[in-house]
């Protein structure tokens, strides 16, 4: 079970929606913030043209299966949409992908020398072959240690492709903004491999927090974001 | 009081990277630096961003902020500086440099060691501008020697090796531009000269010591050439950075001595020090200057014989002379007239040794000649003895002009120059023109008068009266053809400006002409100012020909057809263009085309057809149009025949000559339709031996005509054959127009008329997107768009505009199987449609947002929103959504500025609507061009909070 926070104690320091905040929906029409990110990712849709499965319609199959109230599995399967969601954006949006073996290939690799190993322990070379099995596991932690890595190097060329001013921001902002897209990619991810137990509550505000994070990234608010840093140079420079 | 919990909770709200640049911006007090320096804010400068051949400098907000903190807490700001890693970025550079400029100058100081590691990168935009200030602000500070340190830097001369061995080494440069070099000299150094003078000048010359290659031990330098005079009046001297850092010596040494830092004796012998001529020159100007004050210190350099004697001083030497002569002892006076004299008796005696009397003669009024030079610069100020020496010398060979130059030029040459003017060649008798024009001799010297500039003013003088010339023609037979051509090109200027003169006495004149052998024995140099034969004669007399074809009062009359034919066809067996002229000028100097109406044979086969249309105008009015159509080549078998012989390869290899059965096939096709369909495949061959005749006649076809509806059918062939083509050819360099995009432009046109259909499947227009590349599918929409926006208000018929309109909708219908890049590139072009407000609101609206949400940028940007802002009334709703689309689409060359007023007309529509949809699309808008950078909209939402 991963131990992960909850969103408001991820950003403490920002403005979160509290669970309950979403409008109560029925049958399958969006409404609202919903309507909203729906719409803002069906245009990216429009523009992508081509790249086959749409952003949006995984966004309306994640909130629509969050609402089936009567469906045990209704947070798994709108997890799996989600992360879905999450992790297709940036291919559609030409980040480069690290080339290589995806994780089952990796393992089925560590594990076929496990498996020679287990069949010849008996036999004199059986010292060779458990040097050989640590080798490829410690192979195997570093291949895994990188992808993670690439992991946020992908995140962070997203948020650039996805901000309309082409500057680069320094390290420590973009670090803040990947933290929060990968914290909410780790919490759909736990979710959708059962390995996270979560509410109906912690999965709105989750919900919430990526929906208002493409929000600020597809559909701007650039002024009131500014009034909250205005307040706080204010509040800095008042009290000089 | 900012702390780093400010910091952190500001950069946890930024959201993106328009709030980064807006909390720098916002930032008034120099308390953030100190936690922003905690927090590691100043560690990453953005490095410069390369996109192919170019090279950008993203700005940096940090060091924009610190600027402007420099003033209130220079140390903190100082600190922070300190932190800042190298970095190629020389925005930043020009921040941390404005920085400096806003501290005190011991402060600004510390930066100077970093400043001069910016001056090592190659890319300097304002920086060495702003550093020059640097240099003024230490100086007057009193850190100059932090100041002369970074000018020392600031101001180095580079000096390259050459390129191979035995080549001449490139000139000496600065880092930077000559202007910048001389603005910083000009505007800043006096600072510096103000702190510490000596130290100041002593770097100036130096650099300028630097910059003069090193040729001679006894300080040759060249400079009376380089820099004809130190005091830059009258005479060009050079914008390069020799010439600045001379006049910046100039400057400061006048300036050292009057502000009495040093004195003139001190700041002569510096300059003495030194080998090279131009500071010799530099202290001859000096001591000029002050020579009514000090003449003492100016007599001795005056009675220096070496000095009197160096031609590299002479400039500065005898000015010298001639303002302090005056104020000297007059043994000093009789000391330097002594030397003169001296001199004088020298040469004499020397010319006495002359064997020759001639010889003699001419080494004696050399001598004569060097005396003369010299005292004519101080004439004004010699003893009566020698002002009557001066007049005789003067009387002999007249005053000299200029004398205290070596050489002197007036003007710049710019061409052949001609004994006579045009005026005094049409104010004498024609017989003594002739006679002049058959006896002049020009002296063959360089720049002088010549036989080629007499040539081209008799041309002008003919062309204001050709009528005096033509009926004289005659008269001229026999004359060089340098002048006869002169004449001959007079009386085609002549007939271009509409004046009438007599053909018959001309065409006389031609036809003598071309039985002139083609080439003069001993005329074989293409360097003599003489035309190197007859050749250029003829080409004239074919223009002649073809102005006085051209259907305009004054032309050539019918009657003298066989004549002109007598002329013109002996010019179309003229050798050039020869294979060898072809290889020489054609292939990527010159298309086919040009070659041919620059050569004899080209521009007679031009004629030839003009000659063809006359006949035929000629015919229509004589006999009935339909008679003159029916008979075609048959009523002017000259033409043809001439036309036929020179289709044969074997006779006529030329691809000029194939380009003009190219341009003018419409027009062949109007003199006999049925001709041009029976000789189609030999002006377009098929054969592979001679697809270079085709591409020739064929690009000559598509770029210089007009897409005629009487070829089209003839053609099609020949356009499908192009099609297949395209992307092939790499187009003329000379053309600004591709075969390609032309190609495109002629079925757009045959469509527009309804020529060309696009429910044919084997149809042109088909065929036609199917092979084109993207680029020149793109060209083709945005050629219809740009001729429907060029003439906003011309009424287009409905039929025309429904071919259109059923244009577009299949290319965006079948451009969604294309891949998003070239989808966008090809529909892009509807901007132009758009833009002409030609087509129903609806569909155009309709089609535009279709295009805006592939989320590309549109062709005509400035246009569409402009139109949108005029439409907003009739569908705010529509406009709304097409204006956020094209704001979502800009990127970071922001073309916002070109419609920033039409922009904010849809917005305060927006704003000011009941509807709340329509408010809350402008403020997202807004919002959107806010997330961009672009502040410029914000007003309009405090407006509407206001209201």
């Amino acid at each position: 079970m991963t131990d992960l926070p909850t969103p408001s104690e991820s950003f403490a320091s920002t403005a979160l929606p509290t669970s309950g905040v979403l409008p109560k929906l029925t049958g399958d029409s969006l409404a609202g913030r919903q309507q909203v990110v729906y719409e803002a990712l069906a245009e990216k849709d429009d523009q992508l043209g081509e790249r086959g499965v749409r952003l949006s319609h995984m966004y309306r199959g994640a909130v629509l299966a969050r609402r089936q109230s009567e469906n045990s599995e209704r947070l798994v399967l709108a997890a799996h949409d989600f992360r879905e969601l999450m992790e297709k954006l940036p291919r559609y949006l030409d980040v480069p992908v690290a080339a290589g073996s995806g994780l089952t290939v990796k393992v089925r690799e560590v594990v076929a020398v496990w498996d020679e190993a287990e069949a010849q322990k008996n036999t004199a070379d059986h010292p060779t072959l458990r040097d050989r099995f640590l080798q490829a596991f410690a192979d195997f932690a570093q291949w895994f240690a990188a992808r993670d890595t690439g992991r946020r190097e992908r995140a962070g060329e997203l948020l650039s492709r996805l901000d309309h001013r082409k500057l680069p921001v320094p390290s420590s902002i973009r670090e803040l903004r990947v933290d929060e897209w990968d914290q909410c990619h780790r919490y759909f991810e736990g979710v959708s491999h059962h390995t996270l137990t979560t509410s109906d509550g912690d999965f709105d505000d989750w919900a919430a927090v990526l929906e208002e994070f493409l929000l600020d990234r597809l559909r701007p608010r650039t002024y009131e974001d500014r009034k909250v840093l205005r307040d706080i140079i204010g509040e800095a420079e008042n009290d000089a | 009081m900012p702390d780093r919990s400010h910091v952190r909770r500001a950069l946890n709200a930024i959201k993106r990277a328009s709030d980064y640049e807006f909390f720098f911006n916002e930032l008034k007090s120099p308390d953030w630096i100190q936690p922003l320096i905690e927090e590691r804010i100043f560690r990453e400068p953005p490095p410069p961003e390369r996109h192919g051949d170019y090279i950008s400098f993203p700005l940096w907000p940090e060091s924009r902020y610190l600027a402007r903190m420099a003033n209130l807490a220079s140390k903190d700001v100082l600190e922070a500086i300190a932190r800042i890693p190298d970095t190629e970025n020389v925005r930043v550079h020009e921040d941390l440099v404005d920085a400096a400029l806003a501290m005190p100058a011991n402060d600004a100081a510390r930066v100077v060691p970093r400043a001069k590691r910016w001056l090592e990168s190659p890319y300097q935009l304002l920086l060495p501008d702003k550093l020059g200030k640097l240099v003024a602000h230490l100086a007057e500070g009193g850190e100059a020697a932090a100041a002369i340190d970074l000018a020392r830097g600031l101001l180095a001369i580079v000096v390259q090796e050459s390129p191979r061995e035995g080549a001449l080494r490139p000139e000496p440069t600065a880092r930077f531009d000559v202007w910048h070099y001389e603005q910083i000299l000009k505007k800043r150094y006096p600072k510096l000269l103000a702190a510490d003078g000596e130290a100041a000048f002593d770097l100036l010359c130096d650099l300028l010591d630097r910059a003069i290659p090193k040729q001679d031990d006894d300080g040759t330098d060249h400079s009376y050439i380089w820099r004809p005079a130190i005091e830059s009046v009258g005479q060009y001297s050079g914008h390069d950075v020799r010439n600045a850092l001379v006049s910046a010596i100039r400057d400061a040494s006048v300036s050292l001595v009057r502000s009495e830092q040093l004195s003139l004796e001190m700041v002569a012998e510096k300059l003495e020090a030194r080998r090279q001529h131009v500071f010799q020159r530099l202290a001859l100007h000096l001591l000029r200057v002050f020579a009514k004050e000090r003449p003492d210190v100016a007599a001795v350099r005056i009675v220096d014989e070496a000095r009197a004697e160096n031609l590299g001083l002479h400039h500065e030497f005898w000015l010298l002379v001639r303002d302090a002569f005056p104020d000297i002892s007059e043994a000093d006076r009789v000391a330097l007239l002594g030397h003169l004299q001296k001199r004088l008796d020298s040469d004499l005696a020397e010319a006495a040794q002359e064997t020759s009397e001639e010889e003699r003669a001419d080494a004696e009024r050399s001598a004569r000649l060097w005396l003369l030079r010299r005292l004519a610069v101080f004439k004004d100020v010699l003893p009566e003895e020698w002002r009557e020496r001066y007049g005789e010398l003067v009387r002999e060979f007249a005053e000299p002009s200029r004398p205290e130059f070596l050489y002197y030029s007036e003007a710049v040459w710019v061409g052949p120059t001609s004994p006579k003017s045009a005026e005094d060649l049409l104010s004498m008798e024609l017989t003594a023109l002739v006679e002049f024009l058959s006896h002049w001799e020009p002296s063959g010297k360089p720049m002088e008068e010549s036989a080629e500039g007499l040539g081209r003013i008799l041309s002008a003088a003919v062309a204001a009266e050709p009528e005096r010339f033509a009926s004289q023609a005659a008269r001229f037979k026999g004359l060089d053809p340098t002048y006869i051509r002169g004449l001959i090109s007079g009386l085609t200027e002549a007939r271009k400006a509409k004046k009438q003169f007599a053909w018959e006495p001309t065409l006389g004149l031609c036809r003598w002409v071309v039985t002139q052998p083609r080439e003069i024995p001993g005329r074989k140099s293409e360097y003599t100012d003489l035309d190197p034969g007859w050749g250029w004669t003829r080409k004239a007399v074919a223009d002649l020909i073809a102005a006085g074809l051209e259907p305009a009062e004054g032309g050539i009359d019918f009657g003298l057809r066989e004549m002109v034919w007598s002329i013109l066809f002996p010019l179309t067996s003229d050798p050039e263009p020869t294979p060898e002229y072809e290889d020489r000028y054609g292939g990527d100097n010159l298309d086919p085309l040009t070659l041919s109406i620059n050569t004899v044979r080209g521009e007679a086969m031009h004629t030839v057809v003009r000659y063809g249309l006359w006949l035929r105008r000629h015919r229509e009015s004589s006999e009935s149009v339909e008679r003159a159509q029916h008979e075609g080549l048959d009523a002017s078998p000259e033409v043809r025949d001439a036309l036929e012989a020179h289709l044969d390869p074997g006779r006529d290899p030329s691809l000029a000559i194939r380009a003009v059965y190219g341009q003018w096939l419409p027009w062949l096709a109007l003199l006999d339709q049925k001709w041009v369909r029976s000789r189609l495949g030999d002006i377009f061959p098929s054969s592979a031996l001679l697809r270079s005749h085709r591409i020739a006649a064929w690009e000559a076809y598509i770029l210089y005509s007009g897409p005629f509806d009487n070829v089209l059918e003839l053609l099609t062939p020949e356009y499908d054959a192009a099609i297949n083509r395209l992307g092939e050819s790499a187009g003329s360099r000379l053309s600004p127009r591709s075969p390609d995009e032309r190609l495109a432009e002629h079925l757009m046109i045959f469509y527009w008329r309804g020529r060309l259909s696009l429910s044919d499947p084997d149809g042109l227009i088909a065929h036609f997107y199917e092979r084109a590349p993207v680029e020149v599918r793109a060209h083709a929409l945005g050629f219809v768009g740009r001729a429907l926006e060029r003439e906003p208000g011309v009424e287009i018929p409905d039929a025309v505009l429904d071919r259109l309109v059923s244009l577009w909708d299949w290319r965006a219908r079948v451009s969604k199987e294309l891949s998003s890049g070239e989808r966008a590139t090809e529909l892009a072009e509807f901007g132009w449609w758009f833009a002409s407000g030609a087509f129903k609101q609806d569909w155009a609206m309709s089609r535009l947002l279709e295009v805006l949400r592939i989320g590309k940028r549109v062709q005509a940007e400035h246009l569409v929103v402009q139109r949108l802002a005029e439409t907003v009334d009739a569908a705010p709703g529509q406009v709304l959504d097409a204006l956020r689309l094209i704001v979502m689409a800009e990127g970071e060359d922001w073309g916002g500025s070109l419609w920033h007023e039409a922009a904010e007309r849809i917005l305060e529509t927006g704003l000011s609507s009941k509807d709340v949809t329509l408010a809350e699309k402008s403020e997202e808008i807004i919002n959107l061009f806010g997330a961009k950078g672009n502040s410029g909209f914000e007003h309009l939402l405090a407006k509407k909070q206001d209201s």
